[in-house]
């Protein structure tokens, strides 16, 4: 029932964008393997680190929490209903961590030493650990979608060998995935006296974590319009409703617990200072949180194509705002600099996240990732047949 | 807790300080800095490891504070910053990454970054650690005619210190930076003024820095076992529950199709 679709290399209107990405992202790549970072970027001694480390790491890595949380929620809770996301997902999360690599690969001064991490180790450092889980879940998640790389690779026994500990796999991919979100957060807890108020609290790990959890759910819903416009087929609606509902509550407990932590680190005054801090702390929360909670939780518009997915698109930007706003607009505080990426900058940024696109739609391509989508889920069993409840919406 | 009470200790008394740069172009030689001939920096950065700020006529030196439990040691993941017993912290650039967690965890911003070279250091004041392996001192205190900058054992500084506020105090603001904060460094300062109009930073309190993760990291083997166990047992309840369910309906359909054939 396959129609043709547009090719890899087809002269489209995102095709071309990302050509010229490739093209100039990889003349600002030469560049600053050559110049250095301070040519290239607008990072400096007052303000060291920039959007690659604010936007195409912090973001990335929240975004990245989906796959294992779909995982968790059909292998660990049985809510088989939910398994044609997971391997969209878990797909996604491994491109996002390749993603994450390929961004230390340029804003690390020296990344060829990357493999220290390896018989180096500073336990007492959360950069070691957030290193070591990048690696360890992208491992994971390699593993995760093997048995569907090697069937196409006619090496199916190996295949069967790894989903026999399937279910080990994804708990020792939750476990990692928890560590993973919750140290970036962990990483800024060093730094009390450097980090402004709005953003610095004790509690920025847990905070982190159920921040991930919200995008997470926003980046399924993107995903499946991803997949349901380059390939083709009909989307599952009565599983991103649900998502949705989710996502109303995630944000719902998020606010109260971001609130409180102001609260208990002595900053609520300053969320009404008249600082470009405050105003970007506002746009986090609204467009981040409030705003798509709301779009979301309005029946009349979460059953809608265009609400779902525009307010999806505003809890991202959202929360790559709140992102930034903790690596840049906390530090840059005190800084007694003003900072704002420079064009190599931005173009190193695009150029990774098109890298990534581009990687996605590849593997779409050349492995059913998105199989369960164009045939109803069926499970090899006993009993009764499982009732597909999405039938109404699809 | 890794608190290293370093044995050597720098004491720098900003009401002796007059300004005459001599410490600056003397750290400038003994590292192979370049521009000592000519005028000083007035930036810490990558080629300058000390400077001197004027705050309202009163001079300020600055550098590294050499913390007892350091922030960027313990921050950096491939240890290339490392708290020596005989008290500095020193900086390994073969196994740096370029990560700049060290820049961004420093309560005072003191490392600087080679950002124009494609193979970049972080750099900062090693209190001249080979020099004082020797009991020699720094070339700072060496350099320094007026007092400002005296070299010793930690405990002969705090002393020394403790003893000058004693002797003289009106002369002194009763305080010693560097005693108690982010539990303790290496560099004491003395001052006629309160520390925060030098530019100080007043907002730490006595817990070294490194202990707010720690705690953090060190809960993680507990919470990860047991949400490790929590997970797969909750994955066992429910796969059991839908096993038997399965065989209920099994033995259901079976007894049916039983019923069927024995009553035609």
């Amino acid at each position: 029932m396959r129609k043709k679709l547009p090719g890899f290399f087809r002269l489209t209107f995102w095709n071309i964008i990302f050509f010229v990405i490739f093209i100039v992202g990889a003349w600002a790549v030469y560049r600053k393997f050559t110049l250095g970072l301070g040519h290239t970027t607008s990072t400096n001694d007052l303000t060291p680190w920039g959007i690659l480390i604010g936007l195409n790491i912090l973001s990335g890595v929240g975004f990245a929490a989906g796959g294992l949380a779909l995982s968790v929620v059909v292998k660990i809770f049985g809510l088989k209903q939910y398994k044609p996301l997971v391997k969209p997902l878990v797909l996604a999360s491994l491109v996002i961590e390749i993603m994450v690599m390929l961004t230390l690969m340029l804003d690390l001064g020296k990344p060829w030493n990357i493999v220290h991490l390896i018989y180096i180790w500073n336990t007492r450092s959360v950069m070691f650990f957030v290193g070591w889980t990048v690696m360890l879940y992208t491992a994971v998640m390699i593993l995760e979608l093997s048995p569907m790389a090697l069937e196409k690779f006619k090496l199916a026994s190996w295949g069967n060998m790894v989903k026999s500990v399937s279910v080990v796999l994804v708990v020792i991919g939750a476990v990692l995935a928890v560590m993973h979100q919750t140290l970036l957060g962990t990483l800024f807890l060093i730094m009390p006296s450097r980090l402004y108020g709005l953003w610095y609290n004790p509690e920025l790990p847990l905070l982190f974590f159920v921040q991930a959890i919200g995008a997470g759910l926003a980046i399924a819903i993107l995903i499946s319009h991803y997949g349901s416009r380059t390939f083709r087929f009909p989307i599952k609606y009565g599983l991103l409703f649900n998502l949705a509902r989710v996502f109303v509550l995630v944000q719902i407990v998020y606010l109260l617990m971001r609130f409180e932590a102001v609260a208990n680190a002595g900053a609520w005054d300053l969320m009404f200072l008249p600082r470009m801090e405050t105003y970007l702390f506002w746009l986090e929360i609204l467009a981040g949180s409030v705003i798509p909670a709301i779009l979301l939780g309005i029946p009349a518009i979460r059953f809608t194509r265009t609400g779902l997915f525009w307010a999806s698109v505003l809890a991202i930007g959202g929360f790559m705002v709140a992102r930034l706003n903790v690596a840049i607009t906390g530090l840059v505080a005190g800084s007694g600099n003003v900072y704002f990426p420079n064009w190599e900058e931005i173009l190193a940024s695009l150029f990774i996240i098109a890298v990534g696109i581009k990687m996605y739609e590849f593997v779409c391509r050349n492995l059913p990732i998105f199989a369960e989508h164009e045939v109803p889920v069926e499970e090899k069993q006993t009993g009764p047949v499982v009732v597909d409840i999405s039938p109404e919406f699809s | 807790m890794a608190i290293v009470e370093g044995k050597y200790g720098l004491l720098i008394d900003t009401t002796m300080c007059v300004g005459c740069e001599m410490c600056i172009r003397e750290c400038q030689e003994a590292n192979q800095l370049p521009g000592a001939e000519e005028d000083v920096p007035v930036k810490l950065g990558s080629e300058s490891f000390t400077i001197l700020e004027d705050h309202d006529g009163i001079i300020r030196r600055k550098f590294c504070f050499h913390c007892k439990d350091p922030a960027c040691a313990s921050a950096c993941p491939v240890t290339a910053m490392q708290k020596t017993s005989d008290g500095p912290v020193i900086y390994d650039a073969k196994r740096c990454i370029g990560c700049r967690y060290c820049m961004v965890s420093c309560p005072h911003s003191i490392p600087k970054y080679e950002w124009d070279k494609n193979v970049p250091r972080v750099r900062k004041c090693i209190m001249c650690y080979k020099r004082v392996a020797e009991g020699k001192p720094t070339a700072c205190a060496e350099a320094c005619m007026f007092g400002a900058t005296t070299f010793g054992t930690f405990e002969d500084m705090l002393a020394e210190a403790l003893t000058r506020i004693k002797d003289n105090p009106e002369g002194y603001y009763p305080a010693i930076y560097g005693k108690t904060e982010a539990g303790g460094t290496q560099v004491m300062y003395l001052a006629s003024v309160p520390f925060a109009t030098l530019g100080f930073n007043v907002d730490l309190d006595d817990d070294p820095l490194p202990s707010l993760t720690e705690n953090v990291l060190n809960s993680f083997p507990n919470v990860l076992s047991v949400g490790g166990v929590a997970l797969l047992g909750t994955y066992w309840i429910i796969n059991r529950r839908m096993t038997i369910e399965q065989e209920k309906a099994l033995e259901a359909a079976i007894d049916a199709k039983n019923k069927e054939e024995v009553s035609r």
